[in-house]
């Protein structure tokens, strides 16, 4: 056999491979109920690809000093609040919405012990394509998200009965309402429109909104974005600029009681990044 | 909310659009590669292609199920009576000649929309209603009341929804 027919052969193979999978796909074969389970080599496909994805872009993440009984309270406070939810905690059930997930979201015990904090900084901060994972980067600050990690670095040292004591405890104690402040938005005073594109994901504007430049799905709840730079407009009801737009983004019901669109709780820079990027299109 | 009767259970999306309007369909046969580096490059970009090609080949969010025909609305007539009213002085709106404006939203796959003006849930009998007198559903709209009547409100609509489905 000739080196040139060994190489004809495997592009003919790739080929055929790539249809096959094509037709699979096509034909709606898989199934992507999250009751039945993924294939095994599916699963670990994802899986092992999701944990390298994790290391590589945590690699150079230094943690904080996370020990301070302080900052695992106030992480604990967090933790109670958002993230039992899906991941329960020692001696805790996780909800309902965290049952009947696919993956299955993690308990976090086991990340505790086997995670660095770096990772699970990266993780909690920017989320998990497709898993269910929420990025709390626009939700929370740098500080909060590291005081989260040492409440889950904590966790596995943690009985249920330590943890419901814990909880029970901060119940009563009220913490000052840390400054949101996401590296996500330095304070600026003139919009970015590369930013902007961040907190439009970050804000599920693509829930609703078709926006040219933001991959999402084909939907018509709200008007497509298109061609925002040129409309006269926004929402038939104010004229475009771009302080009507922050304004707007801000919070729709206060300018026009009737319209559809909630208040979102845009914070002011990232709804000036939004407007930013909003007049990009042209 | 909205008046059910005369309405059909759904919208037939096979059925060819009256306008001749159709959705773009995916790009054809791969490119031949040029000489020099031929068989995996051709292949590979010929497999590429054609995984494509599969996966978006008829792929659309499917007919719109709620039902979006007008009752005693002529399409036709809807259109003519857009252009003499000069909708597209503000709006840009698919099958209207010089219709390209970007005052107003643009009004493409208008029965595909699920609320008109951000306001009122998209049926039939809405949208006459918000063609008649915008104003008098939210004052604070900057579409004006162009003293549209009920039967040329209905033609409207019927033509706004049959535009670009």
């Amino acid at each position: 056999m000739s080196a040139k027919a060994i190489v004809v052969s495997l592009a003919a193979l790739f080929v055929l491979a790539a249809v096959g999978i094509g037709i699979v796909i096509r034909l709606g074969i898989y199934d992507v109920g999250a009751t039945n389970q993924h294939w095994e080599i599916v699963y670990r496909l994802l899986y092992h690809g999701k944990i390298w994805s994790i290391r590589q872009r945590a690699a150079g993440i230094e943690p904080p000093e996370l020990s301070a009984t302080g900052l695992i309270d106030r992480g604990l406070k967090h933790y109670h609040q958002h993230c039992v939810a899906c991941h329960g905690a020692p001696g805790v059930a996780r909800s309902d919405l965290g049952k009947g997930m696919a993956p299955v979201p993690r308990n976090l015990v086991q990340t505790g012990r086997a995670w660095t904090a770096g990772e699970i900084f990266w993780v909690v901060k920017n989320g998990i394509k497709m898993t269910g994972m929420p990025g709390w980067d626009y939700r929370m600050s740098d500080d909060d998200l590291w005081a989260i990690v040492a409440a889950v670095k904590h966790l596995p040292r943690m009985s249920p009965n330590d943890y419901r004591i814990r909880i029970d405890r901060l119940r009563n104690f009220v913490t000052a309402p840390a400054a949101v402040e996401s590296s996500g938005n330095g304070k600026s005073q003139s919009g970015d429109p590369a930013r902007g594109k961040i907190a439009i994901r970050q804000y599920a504007c693509s829930a609703c909104h078709m926006i040219p430049g933001i991959v999402g799905p084909t939907v018509w709840v709200g008007p497509p974005i298109s061609g925002m730079a040129t409309r006269r407009y926004i929402a038939g009801v104010l004229t475009n600029t771009p302080d009507n737009m922050i304004r707007w983004v801000m919070d729709p019901p206060s300018v026009d009681p009737l319209t559809t669109m909630p208040n979102l709780g845009v914070r002011e820079e990232h709804a000036r990044d939004i407007a930013a990027y909003l007049f990009t299109l042209k | 909310m909205h008046d059910q009767t005369g309405m059909t259970g759904g919208v037939d999306a096979s059925a060819p659009s009256p306008l001749g309007i159709q959705r773009p369909r995916s790009s054809g046969p791969p490119d031949q590669a040029e000489p020099p580096i031929p068989m995996i490059r051709s292949l590979a970009s010929a497999a590429g292609s054609l995984l494509l090609l599969i996966l978006v080949w008829g792929c659309d969010e499917g007919p719109v199920t709620a039902p979006m025909t007008v009752e005693n609305g002529d399409a036709e007539r809807g259109r003519i009576a857009i252009e003499r009213r000069g909708c597209g002085a503000c709006h840009k709106i698919p099958g209207i000649r010089m219709a390209n404006a970007n005052v107003g939203p643009p009004l493409t796959a208008m029965r595909r929309q699920s609320y008109i003006a951000g306001i009122l849930p998209n049926y039939p009998e809405h949208m006459v209603r918000w063609i008649m007198n915008p104003p008098a559903v939210d004052p604070r709209t900057a579409m004006p009341d162009d003293g549209i009547g009920e039967a040329e409100a209905r033609d409207i609509a019927a033509y706004l929804y049959e535009a670009n489905r």
